[in-house]
Order: C-alpha cells, then sequence, then structure tokens
C-alpha cells in the first residue's frame, strides 16, 4: 500500500475520488468492521481496502492490495459503479460549467477554475464532464507550485521580499478555501520572520544560528527552506 | 488562541507540502486520512467524494 499510492497514475486519480480512512483491523470501528465482513467474507491477506459513498455504502472493496495493477483494477470498478455515476441533471449542469472554466484555464483565471470546481464539487457524481473540470484544476494547482517555487527561490538568493509576499498574496486570493490559500498564508508569515533576520544582518554575513532558529516553526512545511541557502541539501523538499 | 491558529496553519500546509497525515505509513500525501468514520464521511460529504477505506495493522 505504501508503495502503491504514491504512484502518479494512482496518486491523482484517487486524490481526485477519495478522503481516505486508516482503520486499525486491531480495534476497528463496528460499523466498518460489518463491512468488511459482509463484504469480504472470503478475504484472506492484509490490508483489506474498500471505497465507500460518502453516507457509508459500499462500492467497491478487495484484499491484499499491494500491487499498483490490482489497485488500478480496483479505481477502475469504482468509477464504473452505477453508485457513483452523475445524474443527466448534474451532468447538464456541470456541461453548462466548461465553457467558461476551459476559455478561464486558458488566459491563466486560476480564481474562476477554483470556484468553478468549488460549485463542481457541491454537486454529486462522477462523469467525463467532471473530469475535464478536475483536470483544469490540476492546471490551477501546478500554477500554484511554480508560484510556491518562485517564492521559495527569491527568499533563498536574496529577492524581493515584498515581491514575493505578494505573489503569496495572490495565491491565497485565487485559491480562497483551498490548501493553498493556507499553505500561501503560511508561506506569508514565513516571509515577513525572514524579512526581520536579513534585517538583523544588515548585509552582512549570514547569521545562521539566528535562521536555524528562526525556521523551526515552519520545519514541516516547505517554508522552511526559504531560511538556507539555494541548493543546499535541507533546501531540496520533496513536494509528493 | 494565536498559536492554536499558527499551528492548525502549519499542520494544513505540511499536509499539501507531499506530508503524509496517515497514521502509520508515508503516502506522501496522496489523500486527506482521517481515523474515524464519522470524520472521513463528514470530509467527503463537504469535498463531493467517496472514502478509500485501508483496514490493516499497525506496523
Amino acid at each position: 500500500m505504501q508503495g502503491t499510492l504514491p504512484n502518479p497514475k494512482i496518486a491523482g486519480r484517487l486524490s481526485d475520488l477519495a478522503v481516505g480512512l486508516a482503520a486499525d483491523c486491531d480495534n476497528p470501528e463496528p460499523a466498518i468492521e460489518k463491512l468488511m465482513r459482509s463484504h469480504l467474507s472470503n478475504a484472506t491477506g492484509l490490508p483489506f481496502v474498500a471505497i465507500l459513498t460518502a453516507d457509508g455504502r459500499w462500492v467497491a472493496g478487495d484484499s491484499g492490495i499491494t500491487s499498483d495493477t490490482s489497485m488500478t483494477g480496483l479505481l477502475d470498478k469504482a468509477e464504473r459503479s452505477s453508485l457513483l455515476a452523475a445524474s443527466a441533471a448534474v451532468r447538464k449542469k456541470l456541461k453548462g460549467m466548461l465553457p467558461r472554466t476551459r476559455k478561464a484555464a486558458a488566459k491563466g483565471d486560476w480564481k474562476t477554475v477554483v470556484k468553478s470546481n468549488q460549485s463542481a464539487a457541491k454537486l454529486r457524481g462522477l462523469c467525463p464532464e467532471r473530469t475535464e473540470l478536475r483536470n483544469l484544476l490540476r492546471d490551477a494547482r501546478k500554477w500554484a507550485d511554480t508560484q510556491f517555487r518562485e517564492v521559495i527561490r527569491m527568499g533563498q538568493t536574496g529577492g524581493d521580499l515584498k515581491a514575493a509576499a505578494k505573489k503569496l498574496s495572490t495565491v491565497k486570493r485565487t485559491f480562497s478555501g483551498e490548501p493553498e490559500a493556507k499553505d500561501a498564508d503560511v508561506g506569508i508569515k514565513a516571509l515577513k520572520k525572514l524579512e526581520a533576520v536579513v534585517k538583523a544582518e544588515g548585509g552582512g554575513e549570514r547569521d545562521e544560528e539566528r535562521r536555524e532558529r528562526t525556521k523551526e516553526p515552519f520545519a514541516k512545511t516547505r517554508w522552511a527552506s526559504l531560511f538556507d541557502e539555494p541548493d543546499s541539501e535541507e533546501s531540496e523538499i520533496d513536494f509528493g | 488562541m494565536r498559536t492554536t491558529a499558527i499551528t492548525l496553519l502549519l499542520a494544513a500546509s505540511a499536509a499539501w507540502a507531499g506530508k503524509s497525515s496517515h497514521p502509520h505509513f508515508d503516502d506522501r500525501g496522496t489523500l486527506q486520512w482521517f481515523t474515524e468514520l464519522e470524520k472521513a464521511q463528514a470530509a467527503a460529504r463537504k469535498q463531493g467524494k467517496v472514502i478509500f477505506v485501508e483496514y490493516g495493522r499497525k506496523p
């Protein structure tokens, strides 16, 4: 499972489709245990995996899933399930969103792309129209990631920190209500701290001790690398 | 209150930056993980998603 989930071909599909529930088989919630027993009664090897609707109905499941092929098969089965198919009314609404969302993406108006997807998330069901909207959102997320990387480069190379903060404010506005907005907000806080460090250094040598101390609260975020030198090992964050 | 808010922001940012929220293994940030069905259901409803259940044993 650990090796399968991060596979880019699986990760994208799965994260578009689901949130995760990590259930401990030695201490399961009764509802989950009941579902597993009734739908995977002949299962032997761990882990058992299942895909449920948000209201807890069984869509698909299998046991001993440890390969990319078996995981892909499970996702194929879930995506074909009539339980997850969008109704004709939903498809019509999503289809109506597509022209303006495509147009927005073409000119880099990512805010409109994000808003369209937020509206689409309120409608239930899978269909090609939803897939296209999600693909456009993926492009928006790539843009945000590029902005984040550029801000880190600016911070590491003594660039204009106010301009860097402005970039993050734009991402924050564009992705209001999304994880990127929270990430940008943390980045803005980190930039303020970096600005204070740079000011204290007064154009002289880098105060590594102060930098280490200041970056500590950001250790589990991408923004810790703002305080590093470019191309240092610590700045090589794995963005997954 | 302020400290809590910053902690929550940092946690959310960590999840987004490819850090795993799975309690037992590193999925490189593929999914937002929960350990209680009710919470997973609430998130799935809010995000228009389904629930991927991984039923396994602690390493």
